[in-house]
């Protein structure tokens, strides 16, 4: 008699498991966050310079320090960070922070927009400023960073951020 | 105002001390003249030089040694833990100090914090200095527990010993945007002296929730730790700065080009809120460690020298 109930709550958890929808429907959005740096083919000129940085939780804080509290609020999970130098000396600094869902992506990205920053096709929304560009999409939140005064660096922002995108899959809006 | 030297005051200064044929001459040879006459308590240089801002904003306040005797032992605080632009003490400002901290003949120049990799050679005269950027020794890495006994909501803090047992502490900081206290500067920057957790009871030790659920609490304890170790010269960045999105940006960037020098934290604090729009005094960090007696909180009621380079 038990163990006819357990095989039943067994078969409703494995159908369950089935029809639930996955945290995310697309596959891309599952990689890791290491698979979405893109790599030297991505921007001529471009490439990863140094080791990526990562960050899960609380440990936000020791990458980011007190700016970690706006993520953890929104439902932080895990972040990366990567710097990219250029063949002329340029660096940009690339960080993609994944949140527990899309609201929390919208949510830091609504916080992070400054008012003299341009609206731009990205993801599912983002901007442009003088020396950066930030964007959301799924439950990606993306930051590129130019660090040094460059145009050839300001540039290469976009196409950057491109490659992210086209790394995170066709937004679900 | 009385202590407050703008270009024509300072201009009728030198011509009272009899120094008129000098305003031909450079602006540094000027400034050090009229500092040694009379050394202001604050000072702000504006220019496109930021090295030479810095260098000239502590010769209008006597000199480095008024604060670094031949053979101190000097720790240097540092606000660059970020890279994001606006974020960070220039490197040439650092730099400047450091060169300065040599010249006074310090014993030692101590790094109260490991330094990013590659920040000082992203400062333009970092190879002129190469030998002094060799020459910073670096700290233990040990915490010591201290009573805080000025403290209000602060009781007990853990502090890098090295800050307790240096001769001279200077601390660099980089007024910008905050999103909890709305301003860092100076005093905020104590905090990189402490282990994260006592920056997590500074942000939820009022046990009310959220890491920015008491500004008020964070902003006591953020006076009561300057009470530990009062920095006993402060030099505030202020010449490129996030205005919105800090204290991490990116954000929207303000370019004042100055450099903000001082013996109190409390008015080097309460001079640089003016480039964020704010008023000193409705900054709660600020106004609490007047309250402590850290400085003033006026900076027109102190000998204020104002140049442009």
């Amino acid at each position: 008699m038990f163990q006819g109930r357990v095989w039943v709550l067994g078969w409703l958890m494995l159908l369950w498991a089935c029809a639930a929808p996955s945290s995310s429907a697309n596959p891309s959005s599952d990689s890791s966050l290491l698979g979405l740096l893109p790599g030297p083919e991505a921007i001529q000129g471009w490439a990863q310079a140094g080791s990526p940085q990562t960050a899960e939780g609380q440990d936000l804080f020791s990458l980011i320090d007190g700016g970690a509290e706006l993520f953890l609020r929104f439902g932080f999970e895990r972040a990366v960070a990567q710097e990219y130098a250029g063949g002329k000396g340029g660096a940009m600094r690339l960080e993609i922070y994944r949140m527990q869902d899309q609201a929390g992506a919208r949510a830091v990205y609504a916080q992070k927009i400054g008012q003299d920053a341009a609206p731009l096709r990205i993801g599912v929304a983002g901007v442009q400023g003088d020396y950066y560009l930030i964007f959301w999409q799924d439950r990606y939140f993306v930051t590129i960073t130019a660090l040094d005064q460059e145009s050839a660096t300001t540039k290469a922002l976009l196409p950057l951020g491109r490659a992210v995108e086209k790394r995170l899959g066709a937004p679900r809006r | 105002m009385d202590g407050c030297w703008t270009r024509r005051t300072f201009v009728r200064a030198a011509a009272t001390a009899g120094i008129g044929a000098a305003l031909q001459a450079v602006w540094p040879e000027r400034i050090a003249k009229a500092a040694a006459a009379a050394p202001a308590d604050l000072a702000a240089v504006t220019g496109a030089d930021y090295y030479q801002n810095t260098l000239q904003a502590v010769e209008l306040l006597g000199g480095i040694g008024r604060f670094v005797p031949t053979g101190a032992t000097v720790g240097l605080l540092i606000n660059h833990p970020f890279r994001n632009p606006g974020t960070h003490v220039n490197p040439e400002v650092a730099l400047a100090v450091l060169k300065l901290c040599h010249d006074a003949g310090a014993k030692a120049v101590r790094s109260l914090k490991d330094e990013p990799s590659g920040y000082w050679q992203r400062g333009r005269r970092a190879k002129d200095h190469a030998g002094e950027i060799k020459a910073l020794t670096a700290c233990s890495g040990a915490y010591a527990n201290m009573e805080v006994p000025k403290g209000r909501s602060l009781k007990k803090a853990e502090i890098i010993k090295e800050s307790l047992e240096v001769d001279v502490l200077v601390n660099i900081s980089i007024a910008k945007d905050h999103e909890g206290t709305r301003f860092s500067g100076v005093l905020k920057n104590m905090m990189g002296a402490l282990p994260y957790s006592t920056c997590r009871f500074f942000h939820s030790g009022h046990t009310r929730g959220g890491w920015y659920g008491d500004v008020e609490f964070l902003s006591q304890c953020i006076a009561d730790i300057n009470t530990l170790r009062r920095p006993d010269l402060s030099v505030c960045d202020a010449t490129e700065f996030v205005t919105t999105g800090g204290p991490y940006g990116p954000g929207n960037l303000a370019k004042p080009q100055a450099v903000v020098a001082g013996s109190s934290p409390v008015t080097v604090d309460a001079y640089c809120t003016r480039f964020l729009g704010l008023e000193a005094a409705r900054v709660a960090m600020i106004r609490k460690a007047a309250e402590a007696g850290l400085g003033e909180l006026d900076p027109g009621k102190v000998r204020l020298a104002q140049v442009r380079l």
